[in-house]
């Protein structure tokens, strides 16, 4: 089975890359898998804030789902410098079992996986 | 060693994807992983001596980039993509890169172990 690590660069319901994110992390899980992590960088670090609220209650909601995927086991970081320069530095604000991870931690999922999915602009 | 190229894509300042790739390459490099940053398209233009892009309140990206090789990552410049342009040799900063064709992109990525695009 192979190791699956998974990149985001843009932010919640703009771009389908959170989206495919969680599906493409589900779909390997399902299949035997294993999703080693999933790294945030620039805008990606808004995926993580836990007050996210979509307008419809039928509508996914991107949060939670990195909390779930937190929950089976993936390893969820974001980039302190982004979080930063975007204002949601505060740990308070992070999905539960997300932390964030300085850059190394990018190298360390290229280092450990066989499969690095980059989903950006 | 684990091979990683970047693909830099995009002309500076208009958006983040140079400075945020710079940041991710540096990492990787000190983690002694094989760094190469490949700019094509619009990305040579990160290459460009003379940037002064004080009128816009940002920091010049030319200073990242002329710090790569200091910090071990191999750069390298898609020679089509320069041509396209009009920039040649003499316009560019410094001399610590390769010009490269297409074939040789080719090459480059085949032998690596991923590559990203910015």
């Amino acid at each position: 089975m192979g190791r699956l690590a998974i990149y985001v660069t843009s932010g919640p319901y703009s771009l389908q890359n959170s989206d495919t994110a969680y599906q493409l992390a589900k779909a390997a899980l399902a299949r035997g898998h294993e999703v080693i992590g999933i790294y945030e960088q620039v805008d990606g670090v808004f995926n993580l804030n836990k007050n996210i609220t979509p307008l419809e209650e039928t509508d996914r909601n991107i949060a939670k789902q990195l909390e779930e995927l937190a929950k089976l086991g993936v390893k969820i970081m974001g980039c302190p410098v982004c979080a930063n320069y975007r204002g949601v530095q505060s740990e308070d604000l992070l999905v539960e079992g997300a932390a964030f991870e300085g850059l190394g931690a990018v190298a360390d999922l290229v280092l450990e996986c066989d499969k690095f999915v980059s989903l950006g602009y | 060693m684990t091979k990683v190229n970047f693909l830099l894509r995009k002309a500076p300042y208009g958006s983040v994807n140079d400075v945020e790739g710079f940041r991710l390459c540096t990492a990787f490099a000190a983690m002694e992983i094989d760094t190469n940053a490949i700019f094509i398209d619009d990305g040579v233009f990160v290459a460009l001596s003379g940037q002064d892009p004080k009128a816009i309140g940002l920091p010049p990206v030319s200073a990242a980039y002329e710090r790569l090789t200091d910090m071990n990552v191999k750069v390298f410049l898609l020679e089509e993509s320069l041509k396209e342009r009009g920039i040649s040799r003499e316009d560019l900063i410094g001399e610590d890169f390769s010009l490269i064709g297409k074939t040789e992109l080719a090459r480059l990525i085949s032998e690596s172990d991923f590559t990203l695009s910015f």
